[in-house]
């Protein structure tokens, strides 16, 4: 090993970013960028992707049966309508839970946490920067997916100019990233919270979000689905058990409720963060 | 090297706990620990389940006391990032993240601390120099040896240029030159003024650091002070040596000759001898000539006594009349 006084004289090294400012948006893109790197090194990346095949599975076998008449106009109902509900229902959810619920348990299970807490890094970066990092990611993922299934089912219709008909993508995806956003901010919150945040979430969504269809209409608006719900274009027009008992909140109000569970959520995540001991010598020691 | 980043008055003491405890549960980790400690290299000795990780995850804010208080230059370090800027850690947990290099894993936990990147990208490097990791820094960690981790964590802990360093256990898994060079670094970090605590439960690793040692036992503190006077009570009492060798009744019949060597027994399937010598320097230098000269082919040679459970057994004894 070399001498310390040469290898490290002060005047060689630069010291940190003054600015305090620019020194947390620093430290922020740091923490984006590991925990984007995480996320790609990582099989559930994969997994998440296959999930995102199904829809365009289905959707290939789909347009290949429907009928010739009327083609174009049960395509758009269908997508606006069934399609965006299995996006919800089943690819964003999984993804939520399988990534928001593991930005924090990955780095406890693999005791890389312990990195993290001994910076000078406040802990709400940490909480901004995962998020950040999984809330781009998944949603370019799923977005990119809902585009390959719009595409399919609108595209091969030559009469239908695709630019015209970019509305109720856009709408889509808006609903798509707003429930990533929303959902994802719970299980990141789980995730820093829970022991096992996995299976709280799945109780979370598959027992909690499906009982209440049969409660109290106010119940309704206790859970991320209901705004999420409110938000999709075609979605009163199926009738569906939560369209028959609880009104959709109007979609600005969705909306700015969403971004606010977002919120309320990672600022729990960080109070979480900041009240949590993760230490490992329990399990070593004792 | 006093950085930006580590000026904090000289006059507050670097770390202070007073009537510190910590459980978990009905399981006492800290039991009302009050000590100071300032600057130089100081030993924390104590065995498995002493207590050690706890105190030093309480000094760096990891823990919340469960009573009493620390300090770290007079500031809580409870969930408080800030304190870090002049404390550096090297925690005893042996995980990384994945398919980093060791270069790149610096470098991601120095632009975690608020360093540019071309700054980030120095301070690495002069950290991978310091710990003698140059040519291993673009390797995968994955592929490092436990040492290489260790010294890549003794990086991490320095690389932003801390005047507390705090080291849990830092020689674990190293080779015998990469104890030696470890040891001379944490030596010349105390000559420089920094504040180091270092954990160890094997007393002459502590012995080469540092004068100065802090012994715990069940969470308390048996001992604060100087390590030769701990050593020598030890050498009061017989000191146990472990040798596995090829000709085991032969060695035995010429160790129980000598007059400082109280007992001789067989371990397990007769390979191995457990000796008790009064005189521990005596027998250790009279060692190498007797297996030279009866051509005893060792296979291993170690002293239970080394690690600190005699030292513990005496002062706990000791505290009891």
């Amino acid at each position: 090993m070399s001498d310390i006084s040469e290898s490290t004289s002060e005047a060689s090294l630069p010291g940190p970013i003054g600015n305090v400012v620019v020194r947390s948006l620093c430290q922020t893109w740091a923490m984006v960028r590991l925990t984007m790197r995480n996320l790609v090194l990582s099989k559930r990346t994969l997994l998440m992707i296959l999930l995102a095949c199904v829809p365009i599975g289905i959707a290939v076998i789909l347009r290949n049966v429907l009928p010739e008449e009327g083609r174009r106009r049960a395509s758009y109902d269908m997508f606006t309508g069934q399609f965006v509900g299995l996006y919800i229902y089943f690819v964003v959810i999984l993804t939520a839970i399988f990534f928001g619920a593991s930005l924090f348990a990955d780095e406890r299970s693999q005791r890389t946490i312990s990195f993290l807490l001994i910076r000078p890094l406040p802990r709400e970066l940490i909480v901004v920067g995962k998020f950040l990092a999984y809330a781009v990611s998944a949603s370019a993922i799923l977005v990119a997916s809902l585009a390959v299934t719009y595409t399919i089912f609108m595209g091969l219709d030559r009469d239908v100019a695709l630019f015209r008909e970019t509305v109720p993508f856009l709408e889509c995806a808006r609903v798509v990233v707003l429930a990533v956003v929303a959902y994802g901010a719970v299980f990141t919150c789980f995730g820093a919270t829970f022991k096992r945040p996995v299976i709280t979430a799945l109780f979370y969504c598959f027992i909690w979000e499906s009982i209440l269809p049969y409660l109290p209409v106010f119940l309704k608006k206790l859970t991320v689905m209901h705004y999420v719900q409110s938000l999709i274009p075609n979605w009163s027009a199926q009738g569906g058990i939560l369209a028959l008992v609880a009104e959709p909140t109007p979609p600005q109000r969705a909306v700015w409720t969403l971004i606010g569970i977002c919120v309320a959520f990672l600022i729990l995540t960080a109070i979480s963060l900041r009240t949590k001991e993760y230490s490992f010598e329990k399990e070593k020691e004792l | 090297m006093i950085s930006e980043n580590a000026k904090v008055s000289p006059s507050e003491t670097p770390i202070e706990a007073v009537e510190l405890s910590k459980w978990y549960g009905e399981v006492i980790g800290i039991n009302k620990i009050t000590l100071s400690i300032g600057p130089g290299v100081t030993g924390l000795l104590g065995p498995n389940g002493a207590g050690k990780t706890t105190l030093l995850n309480l000094i760096m804010g990891q823990l919340k006391p469960s009573q009493g208080q620390v300090r770290i230059r007079g500031r809580n370090p409870w969930a408080n990032s800030s304190v870090h800027r002049f404390v550096g850690y090297c925690p005893d947990v042996d995980s990384f993240y994945r398919g980093m290099n060791g270069a790149e894993f610096l470098r991601t936990m120095l632009r975690l601390s608020g360093f540019s990147s071309k700054a980030a990208r120095k301070r690495a490097d002069a950290a991978l120099e310091i710990v003698d990791l140059v040519e291993q820094a673009k390797k995968k960690i994955g592929a490092y040896s436990k040492g290489m981790r260790q010294r890549l964590k003794l990086a991490q802990s320095i690389a932003h240029d801390p005047d507390i360093i705090l080291l849990d256990e830092p020689l674990g898994g190293m080779d015998p030159l990469g104890r030696k060079s470890t040891i001379d670094l944490i030596r010349r970090f105390g000559d420089e003024g920094k504040t180091v605590v270092v954990s160890s439960h094997i007393l002459h690793e502590i012995e080469a650091m540092t004068n100065t040692i802090v012994v715990m036992n069940n969470g308390k503190i048996l001992a604060e002070g100087n390590v030769h006077e701990v050593r020598e009570l030890l050498d009061q009492y017989p000191r146990k040596v472990c040798i596995t060798c090829d000709k085991p009744r032969y060695l035995s019949a010429k160790l129980i000759e000598c007059e400082d060597v109280v007992s001789v027994r067989f371990e397990e399937k007769d390979e191995g001898l457990l000796i008790e010598t009064i005189k521990p320097d005596v027998f250790f230098s009279r060692l190498p000539e007797l297996l030279l000269s009866n051509k005893i082919e060792v296979e291993s040679l170690t002293s239970p006594d080394d690690n600190v459970e005699a030292v513990f057994k005496y002062l706990v004894e000791e505290k009891r009349r």
